[in-house]
C-alpha cells in the first residue's frame, strides 16, 4: 500500500471538510478512519479549526507526518456529503486509495448554478421578513434589500476582499438602502426589520450554535475559535450597519 | 401561522441552495424547517424562549437524523439548513450593534438570549444523538459510518 498517498486522502479530505465547515469530531473521525486502512501501529488525526495533523507510523516504514493550515471557511454541504460518501466507500473498500483520492480532486465542481444563489439569497432575506413579523410593504422592499446585497456580493467577489471587510461593505449598503427606503416610502415601514432581514444571510447564527456545539463535543479549541469568529461576523456587520445608517443621516452611535 | 410555515419553508430551500445542500434534498429540508418553525411557534404561546426552542429543535434533529439514516448522507446537509430559522443570528448582531450604540445592557441581554438559544440547539442534538446511538446499539451490532 502506498502509504504517502493514503496520508495525502485523509488530509485532502480533512482539509476540504473543515474548510467547508463541517464539525470538527467529524473531520478528525473521517481522517482516522481513512488512516487505520493502513493497519499501521500509530493512525492518528488530530483537527482544530485553524489546521491539520496526522501521523502514519509503524516499525516497518519511515514515520509520515503532515501539517495542513486551514485559511479558509465557508460553509458548503455539498462538498461535506461528496467527502463522505467518498471517504465510507474507501473504508468499506468499495473504491482503491487512487480512485479515493481522484474523486477528492473533483469535489469542488458547483452544485449548483451562479444565478440560483442569486436568487435564493433574495429569496431568503424575503422570507425573513415574514419570519420577522413583516407586512407587505416590508416584503416588497426587502426584495430591494435583497437584489442590493447580491449585487454587492459580486462586486465583492471580483475585487477579492477578505472576509471581514465583505460583511462591513455589505452591512453598509444594505443599511444605507433601507435607510432611504425609510425616508423615502410613502407609507411608515419598518427600518429595523428590513435590515435585520437582510443580513441573515452573513449573520453568524450557525457559527455560534457550531461553536457551542463542538464546545459539547469536547472540541474546546474549535469551539473556542468559532465562537469568536462568530463575534467577529458579528462585529464587521453590527459596524457597518451602523456606519450606513450614520451615512444617510440617521443617528447611530 | 400558516404564511409563517410557508416563510421557514421558503427560507430553508433558499438556505439550502446558499450553503451548497446536495440539490436533491433541497425540498426535504424545506420541510424540516417549516415543521420545526411552526413547533416553536406553537410552543412560544405556551414555554419561554429556551424551552421553546429546546422543543423545536427536538423535532429538527430528530427529523435530521431519520434524514440522514434514510439518504446515508451526513447529518450536518439537513441539520444546518433546518436549523437556520432558530439559529441565534439576529441576536448576535444585536449584541455588538446594542454594544456600539452604547446600550449595554440591550447588548447584554441580547448575548444572553443567544448563548441560550445556541446551548439548546445544541442540547436537542445532544439528546437525540446519544436517543438514536442506544437505539442503534440495541438494534444492530456493527457500527453504521
Amino acid at each position: 500500500m502506498d502509504f504517502k498517498r493514503l496520508m495525502e486522502t485523509a488530509i485532502l479530505a480533512g482539509t476540504i471538510m473543515m474548510e467547508s465547515n463541517a464539525e470538527t469530531y467529524r473531520v478528525e473521525d473521517t481522517m482516522n478512519r481513512i488512516l487505520r486502512t493502513s493497519n499501521l501501529q500509530t493512525a492518528e488525526a488530530f483537527a482544530i479549526t485553524t489546521g491539520l495533523f496526522a501521523t502514519l507510523d509503524d516499525p516497518s516504514i519511515a514515520a509520515i507526518t503532515i501539517v495542513k493550515r486551514i485559511t479558509y471557511r465557508d460553509t458548503n454541504l455539498n462538498k461535506i456529503a461528496k467527502v463522505n460518501t467518498i471517504s465510507r466507500r474507501l473504508v468499506n473498500k468499495d473504491c482503491s486509495l487512487e480512485e479515493a483520492y481522484e474523486a477528492l480532486q473533483h469535489v469542488h465542481e458547483a452544485e449548483y448554478q451562479f444565478y440560483h444563489s442569486d436568487l435564493a439569497i433574495i429569496a431568503l432575506v424575503t422570507s425573513f421578513s415574514l419570519l420577522l413579523g413583516g407586512g407587505v410593504l416590508e416584503l416588497l422592499f426587502s426584495l430591494v434589500t435583497g437584489t442590493v446585497l447580491v449585487l454587492a456580493r459580486k462586486g465583492e467577489q471580483k475585487a477579492k476582499m477578505s472576509a471581514f471587510m465583505r460583511n462591513l461593505l455589505s452591512s453598509i449598503l444594505i443599511a444605507a438602502t433601507a435607510a432611504l427606503i425609510g425616508q423615502i416610502s410613502p407609507a411608515p415601514v419598518n427600518v429595523n426589520i428590513l435590515i435585520i432581514a437582510a443580513i441573515m444571510p452573513m449573520v453568524p447564527g450557525t457559527a455560534i450554535t457550531n461553536a457551542i456545539r463542538d464546545t459539547f463535543q469536547g472540541d474546546y479549541m474549535s469551539g473556542g475559535a468559532k465562537a469568536l469568529e462568530a463575534i467577529m461576523i458579528a462585529f464587521s456587520i453590527a459596524l457597518g450597519v451602523a456606519l450606513g445608517i450614520l451615512a444617510t443621516g440617521g443617528i447611530a452611535f | 401561522m400558516i404564511v409563517q410555515i410557508f416563510g421557514a419553508y421558503i427560507a430553508v430551500v433558499a438556505c439550502s441552495i446558499l450553503l451548497e445542500a446536495p440539490s436533491i434534498y433541497k425540498y426535504y429540508n424545506g420541510i424540516i424547517g417549516a415543521v420545526g418553525w411552526g413547533i416553536y411557534q406553537i410552543a412560544q404561546l405556551h414555554f419561554g424562549l429556551a424551552v421553546s426552542t429546546y422543543i423545536a429543535g427536538l423535532a429538527i434533529s430528530l427529523m435530521a437524523n431519520l434524514y440522514a439514516r434514510w439518504f446515508k448522507a451526513p447529518l450536518t446537509v439537513f441539520f444546518i439548513p433546518g436549523f437556520f430559522p432558530l439559529v441565534p443570528g439576529s441576536a448576535m448582531y444585536l449584541t455588538v450593534y446594542e454594544l456600539l450604540q452604547g446600550n449595554t445592557e440591550a447588548s447584554a441581554g441580547n448575548f444572553l438570549d443567544a448563548i441560550k438559544i445556541a446551548v439548546m440547539i445544541a442540547l436537542s442534538s445532544f439528546t437525540i444523538d446519544t436517543a438514536f446511538k442506544a437505539f442503534k446499539k440495541v438494534k444492530y451490532s456493527k457500527s453504521v459510518f
